[in-house]
């Protein structure tokens, strides 16, 4: 299959990795900045028509890396002893979060894969706050991801070139000078945009992963729950109930959810970001 | 005056900061040990290297201009109409925030100023350039001030070896035995230079000279005052050297071409000659906006 892997060369580190509906939802704030507020309800409607995106995930230069799929995790916890002692760190690849395109492909096939060093580090910094007058500090720490050099996150985009070029890509450009995700006036999520193609090869099957935290309008298979809640604009979102991305669907578009928040409508996304998986024996 | 926000595009400042004497911005030390340094500098985890948080830079050249707002209250009250309700000082006497005086707001055992609400941030020099929290209402920062890393010359320096920290052994003496009591402190060297961004969002016509010059007042104040800790000590006198400003209008970002960004060349110019020349300098960007 192929897609567009849109590149966030960062500048600076992160708050959080963010999820679909984080960059939908700065998107398309950045869209109704650009082109006002009528231009965000068209947006929305180009993803109900079937544009779609996926979470962010790190890259490092040529190598992606993509969230390791529930189906492959399943399949790692049913496996022998005798074979499980033949996987080195095993301990490790059942807990990682991210594994590179190649393992994750072979990951959908439930063949031997591995997973692959990360390319940033969550860290504690300490920050201080000085009284104007008596230079009296007060202290308080602060925890943020940190990115090696050359590398970033991206996203993939599945849709017309039209929504790409007339909505994504300005969106983009806008964020790229004013941050994505918290702590923007730190210079937090400021990036340069590259856009690139990219193929992932799947097996066939009727199960799915999703590559997006998603909302979901049935039952999904594999699933790991959170809830999210977030800002908008007008104030505080409601916590919603998202699959995480990984999680294992039956062919399942996943919703664009409307909540009123301050007299005001804003668009959660909870669209699925679909890729066939094979799945482990033992599930329907 | 009602809550609005507009966009009418974005002036990017980039340039080099150079530390003119040993810079020290601290880091918590994460494992003791013997005879290691008390007070490393802060160092990006994934490279080892050096660098100015923008927290840092930003919250200097902050706490500067509220200062110079605090001297000059009176004076600006006709100007900034957010400021008619503070009378000069810190409310850290009465301890409890909105006395009427500037510095208004604790935090923990600090006071600093900080409007406390949009329509007060609006009016303020301070609060509408770099954001207010406030209890009923917030406003967001027109400022972004990106981390600081070392230039690629610097950079090179390091992988081919040369130290861009330093420990200080720093000595305290006992006035009456002469008991000498040491103790290490790290700096980034003399002389290391590290690239700086520093964006501003053209939100309101009106304000954006006057948001400009503030910001620039704030660097030139910086320049004759310090970065970093141990600055009474003779730590922490930098130096801006502009590269480039220019002026994306809104169009840049809806079309990404190249003709929608005016280029204002500042380089070679101190801070102090592009605040002197800020008309000259910035017509371009004045015509593009049409208002002042």
């Amino acid at each position: 299959m192929k897609f567009k892997a849109i590149k966030l060369k960062l500048k600076g580190p992160l708050t959080e990795i963010p999820h679909a509906d984080t960059l939908f939802g700065a998107m398309a704030t950045a869209v109704g900045v650009l082109y006002g507020k009528e231009a965000i309800d068209e947006f929305a409607e180009r993803f109900q028509r079937g544009a779609r995106i996926s979470s962010a995930f790190p890259y490092e230069g040529e190598k992606l890396f993509l969230p390791k799929p529930l189906s492959a995790e399943y399949w790692l916890s049913t496996l022998p002893e005798e074979k499980i002692k033949g996987i080195p760190n095993f301990k490790r690849l059942k807990g990682a979060k991210y594994i590179p395109l190649g393992e994750f492909e072979k990951a959908l096939r439930l063949e031997q894969f591995t997973y692959g060093e990360l390319p940033f580090k969550r860290v504690e910094l300490p920050k201080v706050a000085l009284d104007r007058v008596t230079s009296s500090s007060a202290l308080y720490f602060w925890e943020e991801i940190r990115f090696k050099p050359n590398t970033g996150i991206y996203f993939l985009y599945q849709g017309d070139g039209e929504t790409l070029k007339g909505y994504i890509l300005p969106a983009l450009r806008y964020l790229a000078d004013t941050g994505i995700g918290g702590k923007g006036t730190w210079g937090y999520g400021l990036f340069d945009i590259e856009v690139e193609d990219v193929e992932i090869s799947v097996p066939g099957g009727e199960a799915f992963v999703t590559l997006s935290n998603t909302l979901p309008s049935e039952a999904p298979l594999l699933w790991r729950l959170f809830r999210k809640g977030g800002w908008s604009p007008w104030g505080r979102k409601p916590k919603l109930s998202f699959i995480e991305e990984g999680s294992i669907i039956g062919n399942d578009p996943g919703k664009i959810e409307t909540l009123t928040v301050g007299g005001k409508g804003i668009y959660v996304y909870g669209l699925s970001f679909p890729l066939p998986a094979k799945l482990p024996e033992g599930l329907p | 005056m009602v809550m609005d926000r507009k966009f009418n595009g974005k002036l990017v400042i980039t340039g080099k900061i150079k530390a003119v004497t040993g810079l020290h911005i601290g880091a918590q030390r994460e494992v003791g040990e013997i005879g290691g340094i008390d007070n490393p500098v802060i160092k990006d985890p994934v490279t080892g290297l050096p660098y100015i948080p923008g927290s840092s830079l930003k919250g200097r050249l902050r706490s500067l201009l509220e200062i110079l707002t605090n001297s000059k209250l009176d004076e600006w009250k006709e100007k900034y109409k957010g400021l008619e309700g503070y009378s000069p000082g810190s409310c850290r006497e009465e301890g409890r925030e909105n006395c009427g005086k500037f510095f208004n707001k604790r935090i923990n055992n600090g006071w600093i100023h900080v409007c406390p609400d949009y329509q007060k941030a609006y009016n303020c020099p301070v609060c509408r350039l770099f954001g207010a929290s406030g209890d009923g209402s917030n406003f967001p920062s027109r400022l972004i001030v990106r981390d600081a890393f070392l230039t690629e010359e610097w950079k090179r320096k390091w992988e081919e070896g040369q130290e861009i920290t330093e420990a200080k052994i720093e000595v305290g003496i006992d006035r009456v035995t002469s008991q000498a009591n040491p103790r290490t402190n790290e700096r980034v060297v003399a002389g290391t230079e590290f690239n700086f961004e520093i964006i501003y969002t053209v939100e309101d016509i009106n304000h954006w000279k006057d948001d400009v010059k503030n910001l620039l007042t704030a660097m030139a104040l910086l320049e004759d005052s310090y970065l970093g800790g141990s600055g009474s000590r003779g730590y922490g006198k930098v130096k801006f050297f502009f590269e480039n400003i220019e002026f994306r209008k809104a169009d840049y970002y809806r079309t990404g071409k190249e003709e929608d960004i005016i280029r204002i060349d500042v380089k070679d110019k101190s801070v102090r000659e592009i605040l002197s020349e800020f008309d000259d300098l910035f017509s371009g960007v004045k015509s593009a906006l049409g208002a002042e």
